[in-house]
């Protein structure tokens, strides 16, 4: 703040004279005119809110200003100071320890006449001031006039104003629930110059009061860990403190506190300010700063402990809820972890399954089959041709069993087992497959590969079953008195890839080409007794496995065209 | 016809499934050219048979067998066990072991070869398939496996993939 009064140094200096009008001491005392404009003066001196004095400098024998002397004071300076009937004495009776900057600063002023603005604190007076200060009358008069103003309030007000930025600063980098308690107790316990400061929090079943690192003046920090809430007044008294802020300048005297203040006293708590938070109408926690002597608490105190509060719960509770979904996330990844593993265990357990109940069925069948075999071997003659067509139709019924088990194996394994995808090129599969599979070999079949082929992303093995399964359907087919001919071919569109098994066929009506890839369909009547029905199921399942697609063109008298979906697999 | 070089030569077979012991036994009579088939119906009494326990002692009745055909399944004792421990005996430790089941379970596969089996066989279902593939074990019994230790037929599922 600036003063709006005119400077005295401003002020039109007497023509007659070097010294001011305000000269007390001068010579011009006994000018009438000069009187009467000092008194008017003197009037406007008074009138202001700011504090005015003169003062004359003291020094030391190294020319050090060591004190001075209130020559005269203005009507504001005893409310601006709290200093009382000061003219005439010296500044050091009233404030032995007033820093020595004070007595530097007016010091210069009246050795070299230079006027000076400057803010100050006078730790003796518990004030801040804003000061003008300019020599007055003769040089060795060593006079200095000086124009103040209390701005403790603005002063503090900045300050508090800085340490919540500060502290709302720190704790913004924190992420851990203690470091940032720790670092809000000291800064406001050393801020307020108070002897302790700490934040309580009631337990969940509301019998103790869980406190966190304290600030405790001139010590280490310490006190972490629940206390009884009994001895301090129980529930009862922590809900009261909860409803609103609570300052307490005397445990001994305060209502609230004198039946257990020998309590507090032990603890070296006598005034405190305990100032709650609340959530959502619940009392989450309290921020106590105390002392171990009775203390005046100051509104701004009460304020400040209130907005640090304010500022740092939400924080806090940030960092709790962070920490609560973290330890959610984990459980939930933990959670997935066990339900995969149980899911692996469940197709495992699946798999092992099938295996044993293909191994139990097909047990007893062996042993139909190769009795029946021994039987025809053994006894055929006796039994006539009758009877061996019997027996005969014996065996195939149950090898066609026993193919129908293998089958439903292989199809349980193409839903469930791993099928990683891979880079397959399909020239050599294809040849691999017409090679190992009997009945697919060129005596038997005509099948022309065209080449090239697009390389997929595929499971080897899956897609080995699949081609097997396409191939042989292709060239079992046919009508009768026609050789089997198939064509196998890709083309690439975009990143898929199509690869097409031709036949010649006798053909698949519209209305069957989604009942085909059913499992245990069959085409009636069989012309083939050798066949299951789960050969197209397979390849569905496997090739919807593989991330593709399986379908088909085909009429009556046509052939049919059986195609599959795969991703293409680009060159590196 | 009795070949005198396979006279004291013997297969011990461990099995469970009486119907599956019964054709061996009747194969082995037509096809065993004199080579004798000890049946033990589980992997306790297969191991007990190694070791000469009780009755086993008596080496006139129940030789050291030249080949073990072990079923994998098989109550007390697996195969697979019998395996293992055949293995872990200096005096087995080159025995000719072939497993002989009902199911190519990969798994089975897997821990067979791992634990030193010469051969995986899964049990034809009928007596023509079944000759054929003693008619191979048999040539082993006379002859030995090759170097690679492994059983040099095609239904072996040790060394395909």
């Amino acid at each position: 703040m600036t003063y709006s009064l005119p400077h005295l140094d401003s002020l039109p200096p007497s023509p007659s004279t070097d010294a001011s009008a305000l000269d007390v001491s001068s010579s011009r005392t006994d000018d009438a005119g000069y009187r009467a404009k000092n008194a008017d003066y003197r009037a406007i001196l008074d009138s202001i809110d700011a504090g005015f004095c003169v003062i004359e400098m003291l020094f030391d024998a190294q020319g050090r200003g060591t004190d001075y002397i209130f020559v005269e004071t203005n009507a504001s300076f005893e409310k601006t100071t709290g200093l009382v009937n000061a003219v005439g004495s010296r500044m050091r009776e009233f404030a032995p320890c007033h820093e020595q900057h004070w007595f530097d600063i007016y010091g210069e002023v009246a050795l070299t006449g230079k006027p000076v603005r400057f803010e100050q604190e006078a730790r003796a007076l518990h004030r801040w001031y804003s000061v003008y200060a300019f020599r007055i009358g003769k040089p060795e008069d060593l006079k200095v006039a000086v124009l103040f103003e209390d701005v403790t309030a603005r002063k503090k007000a900045d300050q508090r104003r800085v340490f919540l930025a500060e502290i709302s600063e720190t704790i913004s980098y924190l992420r851990e629930e203690a470091a940032i308690v720790r670092a809000v107790v000291r800064a406001l316990g050393g801020f307020l110059d108070v002897d302790r400061c700490f934040f309580a929090e009631l337990t969940d079943d509301g019998g103790q009061v869980m406190l966190g690192e304290n600030y405790l003046r001139g010590a280490p920090p310490g006190f972490a860990g629940s206390m009884d809430l009994g001895q301090f007044g129980g529930l009862e008294f922590w809900h009261r403190l909860s409803r609103s802020e609570t300052i307490v300048e005397d445990v001994t005297i305060h209502p609230l506190t004198q039946n257990i203040a020998e309590v507090y006293v032990r603890f070296a708590i006598r005034s405190f300010i305990g100032q709650p938070f609340k959530e959502a109408g619940r009392v989450t926690l309290l921020l106590v700063v105390s002392e171990s002597s009775p203390r005046q608490w100051s509104p701004d105190e009460a304020k400040l402990v209130e907005d640090v509060v304010a500022r740092v719960w939400p924080v806090v509770e940030r960092v709790r809820s962070e920490r609560e979904l973290i330890a959610a996330h984990a459980e939930l990844e933990q959670h997935v972890v066990e339900r995969t593993a149980k899911l692996q265990a469940a197709v495992s357990e699946l798999e092992t399954y099938s295996y044993s109940i293909s191994h139990d069925l097909r047990a007893p069948l062996r042993a139909m089959q190769t009795y029946a075999g021994i039987l025809t071997e053994e006894c055929g003659d006796r039994i006539g041709d009758e009877g061996r067509d019997y027996l005969h139709r014996i065996m195939s019924a149950s090898e066609r069993m026993d193919r129908l088990i293998r089958d439903v194996l292989v199809f349980s394994q193409a839903a469930h087992a791993n099928t990683a995808l891979e880079r397959v090129e399909l020239a050599p599969l294809v040849a691999a497959v017409i090679e190992t599979y009997p009945g697919l070999n060129a005596a038997k079949a005509d099948i022309e590969v065209v080449a090239p082929m697009a390389p997929v992303q595929a499971n080897q093995a899956a897609l080995t079953q699949c081609l097997a399964n396409l191939l042989g359907n292709a060239i079992k087919f046919v009508p009768p008195g026609v050789s089997p001919k198939a064509r196998v071919w890709t083309e690439a569109e975009d990143d898929r890839v199509r690869l097409y098994v031709r036949d010649n066929g006798v053909g698949i009506p519209r209305e069957l080409h989604e009942k085909i890839f059913g499992v245990f369909y069959r085409d009636e009547p069989a012309r083939d007794d050798t066949g299951t029905g789960i050969g197209l199921a397979i390849v569905r399942k496997a090739v919807e496995r593989m991330g593709g697609r399986v379908g088909l063109e085909s009429a009556p008298g046509k052939g049919s065209t059986f195609w599959l979906d795969l991703k293409h697999s680009p060159d590196d | 016809m009795t070949d005198p070089v396979a006279a004291n030569r013997t297969v011990l077979y461990a099995e469970d499934d009486p119907n599956d012991a019964f054709f061996m036994g009747r194969a082995f009579e037509k096809l065993g050219a004199g080579v004798g088939l000890k049946v033990v119906s589980n992997g306790r009494e297969a191991i007990d048979y190694l070791s000469g326990v009780d009755e086993y002692a008596d080496r006139a009745r129940y030789p050291l067998p030249t080949l073990l055909l072990l079923d994998v399944k098989m109550p007390q004792l697996s195969g697979l066990e019998v395996l293992a421990w055949a293995r872990a005996r200096t005096e087995f430790a080159a025995l000719p072991v072939l497993m002989f089941t009902s199911s190519a379970q990969k798994s089975d596969v897997d821990r067979s070869r791992d634990l030193g089996a010469n051969g995986y066989l899964v049990k034809p279902s009928n007596s023509t398939h079944l000759h054929l593939l003693i008619q191979d074990i048999l040539k082993v019994v006379a002859d030995g496996l090759p170097a690679d230790g492994r059983l040099p037929i095609k239904e072996n599922l040790i060394g395909q993939e």
